[in-house]
């Protein structure tokens, strides 16, 4: 009994002990899942029944998945624009209050609320219903006498950017994270630049944006990812429609193993998925050195 | 006080997983799953009263409620789960893929021992619940639907037009010219599922869209019977008569109906945006409650160039017990309660299509409201020589060709936003019909 | 001159904040209001205020799906973000002290690998979790989203292993010297000292938890008893069927109203967490 007690008491044994929870978590609902799947994806498999194993099959069928093309298009897309999107004006919203301290609060609110309440399905639903054609935003264009009836989310070249916009909108958390790392950029390095006489504008874009550069790297790479991945909008406001130009990859996944009954091939999919999302992570990490200031704030 | 909060949160805790288990479990509970939306969970759920309260048996039924799309979704997940509902609501066209997957109570040993009564149910509707390749009855349908197109009434008298029964294709169209020429109202040809505007039309040409007679399924015909299918969403978008693409299939679903129905009074036409909806008869009920008051709503078969034999009708809301059930007496008792109880008819009315049993459709005729009585009406003149017999089975793979997010609908708007010519999208489809099912 | 120029500039950036926070907030307000508005006017008014002002979407929402009303669809949601939030603030508090003060080989390794995770898309494992939990037995309860949280969640280690690291280590020190043993600093000394760290994990596991529309979709969907309130509202508004949007956009609204209390007397903590982590709101 001691014996143990002593054991357990060990300062490395308490501290694996403490771990314990995370290294079982990490076996039990990750490592073994992704094992599972990766057997899934040599197999045919709609979850009725046992699968049954086809070797390459599924990932010789993406090749010619013409889905699969316009679903990768539809995605990139998607994160092409409304990240960056996100960013510019997350950045630029925190550049305006940057310094306008006495109202703060109340447009730190106005601006971080959406971000805030913008992942429920009350809001998906909301938007979906703004941009029909009987919707409000037809109703607000009807009032300066522009087109009505027409419908955003159904037509190919408007329904991605109701979902765009619906990202952008919440810029809130980007924004919060640029404020934070704008307030850490010493006065003194402005009064310098003052002194010398330069522009605001040359201020911004020889102070400002260097040394929050860390901050917008960190802030694309979470973006990039979490984009990828968009799966609630699209399922709730355009259903992946029209003509898949929506058709975000976790959607196609998502049709595939629930809808469809291809599990094996959706396993498939979320392999390579995780090959593209490794791809990327890794470039962004490459280009890191080439415009990411490093030198802190000392 | 930090003991206080702790122990407030500790009895919060349990409080919340005790929510979460909670179930009310009682001695004998069925679990019945069914699609649908709000109107038809309040009716479905007096049913189930109804039928708890009278039952010495069956002390509680848990409802399992999914809109249409999401509901075979589910049902495989649970299936897959072991955790099906003891009765389920069924359709031709999924149940093939649960039987071959061995989820299906075969219903005759049921029948012989008189569990099920189905004395009333004609032997049509029996077989409807049969899948290729077994002698079993898999399923009973409660209601019987036919094809039918809704349209809006009103407008037809306004410009001195009508809908004929059994229009031809070539009247159909012609009209639809008409009807954009004088008042720019639009025509709407494949409606929410375009499967079954193509279904008929394959039936027109004597062709199934699923041909089960080799050894293993297939699309029907070849590729030059679909084309013409194709072809007339190209030409009416071409012509101006055909809605927009922006609002085909299913992208806005019911909530388009204000569109349909211009809000509150106005009735300029230039707030309808189409005049009709080809849809199933039992769609009648809910459009009648949707519409405003002055609205009248007709009611035609499908546009076909030959009604007689392309029109179906078909059995539907099939009852089903899964072999997941474990208690095969209860589900057993409330599935022959429901396709024999005249009190359960009279609450659904028309929701679930007309009363396949026969004697019950008698006898809630005269108590059906008006929208139930004409859609009955409808379904009578169909039956009656205007139809021919209909298989509405479809295999495996099928919902990934026909169905809600299928390959049907994006080849309709590759063709209808010009980026397909009819043929190139009847040879695609075909072809990718004919890889998919199995 | 300059002070002139200067405050019109002022009076401008504060006229434009102002202005494009307004058409922020205005989809919000919109909802709002039209959760007092009769059903059949709500799309056809531009302006924010009702047309005639209508209270019974409350009652009529409230009723609910079925014979289950939103009194069970709020009290599923509040019993699975509160038993969730509970395990993740816990474990992630255990294990964050564990990286934090641990000193056993392959500690690092270790956190790297969670850092790992944190970058590893969730919906990847979509497919082949769900087939597991299925194994598993536990598909239409709540087990799946529920039991995961009580191992860790990566953002909330991550967000307390970097609290926990800036605690001084002479607090250990001397609590050493006391006799505390490990488990002991960390219940008296790592625990209290951490407890705003604490507080903002919570809050955000309690909001995307309240929030979560996919986990509940994939395991205990059909099964109006178990809705959170996220489903309830999607079987609300089901598009093929005609929906109530006056009673749909009560209940929204009242499904909004914990994230914004918690944002009005826990911002600081959320701006906080958000600003030194990254996490998203």
């Amino acid at each position: 009994m001691t014996a143990i007690k002593r054991f357990i008491y060990k300062e490395n044994v308490a501290g694996v002990i403490f771990a314990l929870p995370f290294i079982i978590g990490f076996l039990a609902f990750l490592v073994v899942p992704m094992g599972m799947s990766l057997y899934y994806s040599f197999t045919r498999f709609n979850i009725l029944r046992p699968p049954e194993w086809i070797g390459l099959e599924n990932y010789t069928r993406m090749l010619t998945d013409e889905r699969l093309r316009e679903s990768l298009f539809a995605t990139l897309y998607f994160v092409f624009a409304a990240v960056p999107l996100r960013l510019v004006v997350a950045l630029a919203i925190a550049i305006l209050l940057f310094k306008s301290t006495k109202m703060m609060g109340i447009y730190r609110a106005m601006y971080y609320l959406p971000s805030m309440l913008g992942g429920s399905v009350a809001v998906a639903i909301l938007w979906r219903r703004l941009f029909f054609s009987t919707g409000t935003f037809n109703t607000i264009l009807g009032v300066f006498g522009l087109n009505r009836n027409f419908n955003w989310i159904g037509d190919t070249r408007t329904a991605i950017w109701v979902l765009i916009l619906l990202s952008a909108w919440q810029f809130g958390s980007a924004m919060l994270i640029f404020l934070a790392s704008l307030k850490q950029i010493p006065e003194t390095y402005y009064e310098a630049a003052s002194i010398d006489g330069a522009s605001s504008a040359r201020r911004f874009f020889k102070i400002t944006l260097p040394l929050i550069t860390p901050t917008i790297f960190f802030n694309l790479m979470m973006q990039t990812i979490a984009g990828f991945l968009t799966f609630n909008s699209a399922f709730l406001i355009t259903g992946g429609g029209p003509l898949n130009t929506t058709n975000f990859f976790a959607l196609y996944m998502y049709n595939h193993t629930f809808a469809w009954g291809n599990a094996g091939y959706s396993s498939a999919l979320a392999w390579f998925m995780l090959s593209v999302l490794a791809l990327i992570t890794g470039l962004l990490f490459g280009t890191r050195r080439f415009w990411v200031y490093d030198g802190g704030f000392s | 006080m930090k003991r206080v909060i702790a122990l407030c949160l500790a009895v919060l805790m349990l409080a919340a997983v005790g929510f979460m288990t909670s179930c009310g479990r009682s001695d004998t509970e069925i679990v019945f799953g069914w699609w649908g939306g709000d109107g038809r969970a309040e009716q479905t759920q007096r049913i189930i009263d109804l039928f708890v309260e009278g039952s010495d048996n069956v002390d509680y039924i848990e409802p399992v409620i999914a809109s249409w799309g999401e509901y075979w979704e589910m049902m495989l997940t649970r299936a897959a789960a072991g955790d099906l509902p003891c009765v389920m609501q069924q359709d031709t066209g999924r149940m093939i893929e649960f039987q071959a997957a061995g989820l299906l109570q075969d219903l005759r040993p049921l029948i012989a021992d008189g569990r099920l009564d189905v004395t009333n149910i004609p032997q049509m509707a029996l077989e409807a619940g049969m899948v290729p390749g077994s002698s079993g009855i898999y399923a009973i349908p409660t209601g019987m639907n036919v094809t039918a197109m809704t349209y809006n009434a009103t407008l037809l008298r306004e410009l001195g037009l009508s809908a004929p029964l059994n229009m031809t294709l070539d009247q159909f169209i012609d009209l639809s010219r008409e009807i954009y020429a004088r008042s720019g109202v639009r025509t709407n040809w494949i409606g929410a599922d375009p499967s079954i505007q193509l279904e008929i039309h394959l039936r027109a040409q004597g062709v199934n869209l699923f041909d089960f007679s080799g050894p293993t399924p297939r699309m029907g015909g070849s590729p030059a019977n679909y084309v013409e299918f194709f072809q007339v969403i190209a030409m009416g978008i071409e012509e101006g008569w055909h809605i927009r693409p922006e609002h085909l299939a299913g992208r806005e679903g019911a909530e388009m109906t204000p569109l349909w129905y211009p809000p509150g009074d106005e009735r300029e036409f230039a707030n309808m945006r189409q005049w009709n909806d080809p849809i199933w008869s039992n769609m009648l009920t809910g459009q009648l409650n949707d519409a405003p008051d002055w609205m009248e709503i007709g009611m035609t078969s499908f546009p076909s160039n030959n009604p007689q034999r392309a029109s179906f009708g078909r059995s539907t809301m099939f009852l089903a017990i899964t072999t997941q059930a474990d208690d095969l007496d209860a589900s057993a008792e409330f599935l022959n309660w429901f396709i024999n109880s005249v009190e359960a008819y009279t609450i659904m009315g028309g929701d679930r299509g007309v009363a396949i049993n026969p004697v019950i459709a008698r006898a809630i005729d005269p108590i059906l409201a008006v929208p139930a009585q004409r859609q009955a009406a409808h379904v009578a003149w169909t039956n009656d020589g205007n139809s021919s017999p209909f298989f509405a089975g479809r295999p495996e793979g099928a919902a990934e060709v026909v169905g809600t997010n299928g390959e049907l609908v994006r080849i309709t708007d590759l063709v209808a936003t010009g980026a397909m010519t009819p043929q190139e999208a009847a040879e695609a489809f075909f072809a990718f019909g004919n890889a998919t099912v199995r | 001159m300059v002070t002139r120029h200067n405050k019109i500039w002022s009076v401008v950036k504060h006229a434009i904040v102002l202005g494009f926070g307004f058409i922020m907030v205005y989809p919000l307000l919109w909802m709002l209001m039209s959760s007092f508005e009769v059903s059949d006017q709500i799309f056809h008014r531009a302006g924010l205020v009702p047309s005639q002002w209508d209270f019974t979407n409350y009652p009529t929402g409230w009723a609910g799906i079925g014979r289950w009303t939103f009194t069970r669809f709020f009290g599923n949601s509040f019993a699975y973000a509160l038993v969730s939030t509970f395990g993740a603030v816990l474990s992630s508090s255990v294990i964050a002290y564990s990286f934090s003060r641990g000193n056993y080989p392959g500690r690092k390794i270790l956190f790297a690998i969670m850092l790992g995770t944190l970058l590893l898309p969730g919906q990847v494992l979509m497919v082949p979790q769900y087939l597991w939990f299925h194994s598993l037995g536990w598909v239409g309860t709540y087990l799946p989203l529920v039991v995961p949280a009580f191992f860790g969640g990566a953002f909330f280690i991550f967000l307390m292993t970097n609290f926990m690291n800036a605690i001084p280590r002479e607090l250990d020190e001397s609590a050493k010297i006391d006799g505390c043993s490990f488990y002991g600093i960390y219940a008296k000394i790592i625990i209290p000292l951490s407890v705003p760290s604490l507080v903002t994990a919570g809050l955000f596991s309690f909001i995307w938890r309240w929030d979560d529309f996919m986990g509940p979709l994939l395991y205990v969907q059909g099964n109006p008893r178990l809705f959170p309130v996220t489903l309830a509202l999607r079987v609300f508004a089901d598009p093929t069927t005609v929906t109530d949007w006056g009673a749909f956009f009560a209940m929204s609204v009242l499904s909004l109203v914990p994230a914004v209390l918690i944002f009005i007397f826990f911002q600081r903590y959320l701006v906080e967490g958000i600003s030194t982590t990254g996490l998203k709101g």
